[in-house]
């Protein structure tokens, strides 16, 4: 054990107190914003588009209601057609946008609850059939200022078959609740709405509006689409989706997550090359078991791999922090990203250090790397799907799967806070006994690769290095 | 085997393939002398030291090492400085030796380490990295890191290559302090004559195989002999095949013959002097070089230090 932490020492010393780990750390980010600046481009080769969103608007005194107001705020007249802040054209800044909202009204059911919820599941046929992209729903009582310390109420629900409606959430929502809000002052002072539109500043806009959204409102609800209940054929309201916890977070930590394990275990790679040309490998079996040398190794990466994702996710609670969103990282959350992190960096680097032994230089590596570089990216295929749906079977049992368990486990656990605990303890568990197998059979390549030259193995000579030893 | 035994290898053979590198090798190395393990180029010299460090195991026989079989904790024991030299480059000379020293088991090393590289005259260059040193500076550095944690058995290949003269003293007064200390060592070299006046008994193997081993006297007694060193006024003329010699080997204008059983240096001078004008005549003990040629043959005497 000694011997394991004076090479761990090493490894983590030389890794952390390097320029490319300083590189590393400044990398990572500007990774992450280089893939939003490429899906920024692709935006420009977007074709044009033309969402189509519905809006029930449920306030009484429909001659004042919402619509009217967006209406009076844009200074278009037409009853089907509200961009209330932006050229109807589509054109905001000079810059055309791909994305042009289109508006429809939709005339409101009667005001009892069943009525209501029948007609959510008929509008959203319309959504199924792709006649709209998406409907809000405007409470009745939404321009009504709830009294203090009331429960948040739902003043506006947007209905929705996507996981993640970007261009509603961007171009739409905004408008919708702040005509929304500026109704209900209108409502609380009707003399406001006789200045007309040319009359208030924005300042003055945003102030009302902030006024009235203060108090007592949970702003947009976002929901899936309601649909009639297949065994008592009663409807049933969609589920509420919550864009952070159930998209960003899950998603944000298993990239981080992926990238730490190959920013990690790639230079464990390289480096036993590096000194299998450099032969150093000798020296170091001169005074070590392979196995502790492989051992230290891990150790060494792991650690930095994990400080590496702890720098990182301190700078996401931070930032965090400052758009009030802090609260979904939750503790529990980050505890299990260490715990999957390690033993993913544990499993993944043993494979990548049994691989580096095994071969003479990076180009006979990347024969072995593709299988192993494949099973570590199937996660990401099926990242989405788990996200829509943490609690199928195939999430259930590509979380169980070893090589997935880390991204997978982590996923659910960020979607489901209240997954049964065995489910990540199975997990664990299972990635324990791998993890101890692949480096028992990574050592064994490893105390025969570490001294080999020449031609790299065929797949045949290492089953042959595990099984015999030689 | 004995306690006073370091190494005894029993019947050790190691193949790779269908190439056989150590054939069926026996060998006992006793403790606290300087054990010479010569043999020329690719004549399985690496592989039994890699055998005896436990970097390979054994196809057939047996290996021990300061009394253990497989291994265990006699690695801290053993010292190692392999043919080809590995350093971390981007290492300082100074965390190089402590990060070797406390591989060994050695708890606080610095002021050994300290100690070390004034003694090879290294201690200025302490807190450079490795890959500003020269080569011999990195050979003295390896060597330090090799018995610095004052093993009982050191395994040194080749330490004096890459040396210039002085350097070689000063490293060889190492070595002759290490055996005064009671460390083992194994010094695997092809400067024989450096190894005939340092080495307190040899062990010699070819293509595989044992041809030699014992101590100097034993080597005298059992492949020594007198040996006659000959040049003529025509370097044209050959010895070779004259009645009496044994074998003939040229070396520069000279010839070293090598004696057969049943004649003297006299008888073969009489043999010789018809050949024609004999600039030089000497007579004298078989160096160990001598023994080496003979023995190995002079295909492989061409890689040899004379």
């Amino acid at each position: 054990m000694e011997k394991i932490l004076v090479i761990a020492r090493r490894e983590f010393r030389a890794a952390v107190v390097s320029k490319a780990f300083l590189i590393s750390i400044i990398l990572m980010p500007l990774m992450m914003l280089g893939s939003l600046g490429v899906q920024i481009a692709l935006e420009r080769f977007r074709p044009d588009e033309e969402r189509v969103l519905g809006i029930i608007d449920r306030t009484p005194g429909k001659n004042l209601g919402a619509v009217e107001t967006l209406n009076l705020l844009s200074g278009d007249n037409s009853t089907n057609k509200m961009d209330p802040f932006g050229d109807p054209a589509g054109d905001q800044g000079g810059k055309k946008q791909r994305v042009r909202i289109k508006f429809v009204a939709i005339e409101p059911s009667g005001t009892d609850p069943e009525s209501i919820l029948k007609q959510r599941v008929s509008v959203g046929d319309r959504v199924r059939k792709r006649e709209l992209s998406g409907f809000f729903d405007i409470h009745p009582d939404a321009l009504v200022t709830p009294p203090k310390d009331a429960p948040p109420r739902e003043d506006v629900t947007y209905y929705t078959d996507r996981t993640f409606d970007r261009d509603v959430l961007t171009m739409a929502s905004g408008k919708v609740l702040s005509a929304v809000y500026l109704q209900r002052a209108a409502c609380l002072n009707p003399l406001l709405l006789v200045k007309g539109r040319n009359s208030y500043t924005p300042e003055e806009l945003s102030s009302l509006i902030r006024e009235t959204s203060k108090a007592g409102s949970r702003g947009l609800s976002m929901k899936d689409l309601p649909h009639f209940d297949p065994a008592t054929g009663k409807p049933v309201d969609g589920q509420e989706t919550k864009i952070a916890e159930n998209i960003i977070v899950p998603l944000v930590l298993v990239m981080l997550m992926f990238i730490v394990i190959m920013m990690g275990a790639s230079p464990l790679l390289q480096a036993v090359i590096e000194e299998k040309m450099q032969r150093i490998a000798e020296v170091l079996l001169g005074s070590a078991q392979p196995f502790d040398i492989l051992m230290g190794k891990l150790l060494g990466m792991t650690t930095v791999g994990v400080l590496l994702a702890l720098v990182y996710l301190l700078g996401g609670a931070f930032i965090a922090s400052r758009f009030d969103a802090a609260r979904f990282l939750r503790a529990d959350l980050v505890l299990w990203f260490v715990v999957f992190e390690t033993m993913a960096l544990l499993m993944f680097g043993a494979v990548f250090l049994a691989v580096g032994s095994a071969v003479s230089d990076i180009k006979q590596a990347q024969t072995l790397l593709t299988p192993v570089t494949l099973i570590i990216t199937i996660p990401l295929f099926v990242l989405m799907r788990v996200i829509e749906d943490p609690g199928s079977g195939l999430a259930r049992w590509m979380s169980l799967f070893p090589t997935a368990t880390p991204m997978m486990m982590l996923a659910r656990i960020a979607l489901q806070p209240d997954l049964p605990l065995w489910e990540p303890l199975l997990g664990v568990f299972l990635m324990l006994i791998t993890t101890l197998v692949v480096v028992l059979l990574a050592s064994r390549i490893f105390r025969i690769g570490y001294l080999s030259q020449g031609q790299a193995p065929k797949i045949r000579d290492l089953i042959g290095w595990i099984v015999k030893g030689e | 085997m004995s306690h006073l035994d370091a190494v005894v290898l029993e019947k050790v053979t190691k193949r790779f393939g269908n190439y056989t590198a150590v054939d069926g090798v026996d060998l006992v190395i006793q403790h606290g002398a300087i054990h010479g393990f010569l043999g020329p180029n690719g004549s399985g010299k690496t592989t039994t030291l890699r055998l005896i460090m436990r970097l390979f195991a054994p196809d057939e026989g047996r290996v021990v090492v300061m009394g253990e079989t497989h291994g265990g904790c006699s690695r801290d024991e053993v010292g190692y400085l392999p043919e080809e030299r590995g350093l971390y480059k981007t290492m300082k000379v100074g965390e190089m030796l402590e990060f070797l020293a406390r591989l060994k088991g050695v708890h606080q090393p610095a002021s050994l380490v300290d100690d070390w590289l004034k003694r090879f005259d290294l201690f200025a260059w302490k807190k450079k990295k490795i890959e500003t040193l020269s080569k011999g500076m990195a050979q003295k550095v390896q060597f330090i890191g090799a018995i610095i944690s004052r093993p009982k058995l050191a395994l040194l290949d080749e330490p004096f290559s890459g040396l210039d003269p002085v350097n070689a003293l000063v490293m060889r007064e190492a070595l002759i302090r290490l055996r005064e200390e009671g460390t083992t060592v194994i010094l695997s070299t092809h400067d024989l004559a450096l190894a005939e006046q340092m080495c307190d008994s040899f062990f010699l193997i070819h293509k595989g195989k044992k041809l030699l081993s014992g101590s100097w006297s034993e080597v005298q007694r059992d492949h020594g002999g007198e040996r006659v060193r000959v040049s003529f006024v025509d370097p044209g003329i050959r010895p070779d095949g004259v009645s009496g010699v044994a074998g003939a080997i040229p070396t520069g204008e000279a010839w070293e013959l090598d004696i057969a059983e049943n004649a003297t240096p006299e008888s073969v001078l009489a043999e010789l002097l018809p050949l024609g004008g004999i600039r030089r005549f000497e007579t004298g003990q078989a160096s160990l070089s001598d023994i080496f040629l003979r023995l190995v043959g002079a295909t492989a005497g061409a890689s040899v230090g004379h």
